[in-house]
């Protein structure tokens, strides 16, 4: 990632020293260090062994809910099943009143509450969660 | 890599009850030490059954470390984390048992600091006398 971006660097480096020469000795400080910041990029490009490419690092989406808010949201369960489910972040103690709707469930977080999920990306339906995270983590903050 | 292995080896708490369970009233209060997993029976909304796993873990580090992982996934709280469902008392586990109450509260509970004991001291032994020949 470093070398790329030194590599990107470079050229614009080179157009912005050529471009102010009022500043000549400076810029052509800059176009040498550049230089050899370019030669070290092109030692340090080691190329990775065939079939292997590089990991991605996981992703995690924040998701700061205040009292009241609630989500949906689909994630795996370590058997690899997706859950679909809602996340709703509490004011106080009052989960008995927030379920007492029939219609209501999935988790209900406490204030300061702090949760992980895997996120279920495979066949989400539209009108469900469109976070896009490896995985979301979802804060519970009172208002 | 010594905290994956940890995290790996996560202790799981029976389904249908549990030492570090409470009840108080409809509501049933199970504590979750760092390294716990318990499963869930749940209603999700509009009335439909739900079934995961919640588990306690350290730090969201951890939790992201464990997640990278194969078959991990389910609700990773961190410690302080309080988080109620309604369970769904229409199912029973596959070994039969099942939690009675109506409302089910996971507490995150964060792992006690532990503090290097004092070194026990003990008494130097008395010289052993030899006996005369």
């Amino acid at each position: 990632m470093k070398n790329l971006l030194t590599v990107l660097l470079v050229p614009s480096l080179l157009s912005l020293a050529a471009c102010h020469s009022s500043e000549g000795r400076k810029a052509k400080d800059q176009v040498a260090g550049a230089q050899r910041n370019q030669e070290q990029a092109k030692q340090e490009q080691v190329p990775l062994p065939a079939g292997k490419e590089e990991e991605k690092p996981r992703e995690t989406v924040v998701q700061t809910l205040r009292s009241g808010q609630s989500m949906r949201v689909r994630f795996l369960n370590p058997d690899g099943s997706g859950e679909s489910s809602l996340v709703h972040c509490l004011s106080v103690d009052n989960h008995e009143r927030v379920l007492s709707d029939p219609q209501m469930g999935g988790f209900l977080l406490a204030p300061g509450t702090r949760i992980l999920v895997k996120n279920d990306t495979s066949n989400v339906p539209r009108d469900e969660t469109t976070l896009k995270g490896d995985n979301i983590q979802f804060d519970c903050q009172e208002r | 890599m010594k905290k994956l292995l940890v995290l790996m080896a996560l202790t799981w708490v029976a389904g249908g009850a549990s030492a570090a369970d409470v009840v108080k009233g409809d509501l049933l209060i199970r504590t979750l030490q760092v390294g716990e997993t318990s499963m869930v029976l749940l209603k999700q909304p509009a009335g439909v059954s739900g079934r995961s796993t919640v588990s306690c873990l350290p730090d969201p580090e951890s939790a992201q470390q464990m997640l990278s992982q194969e078959r991990t996934g389910g609700l990773l709280l961190m410690p302080g984390s309080k988080v109620t469902v309604k369970n769904d008392t229409s199912r029973s586990f596959n070994d039969g048992s099942q939690v009675k109450s109506a409302f089910i509260r996971f507490e995150c509970k964060a792992a006690p600091k532990v503090t290097p004991k004092a070194p026990v001291k003990t008494p130097p032994k008395p010289p052993v006398k030899k006996k005369a020949a």
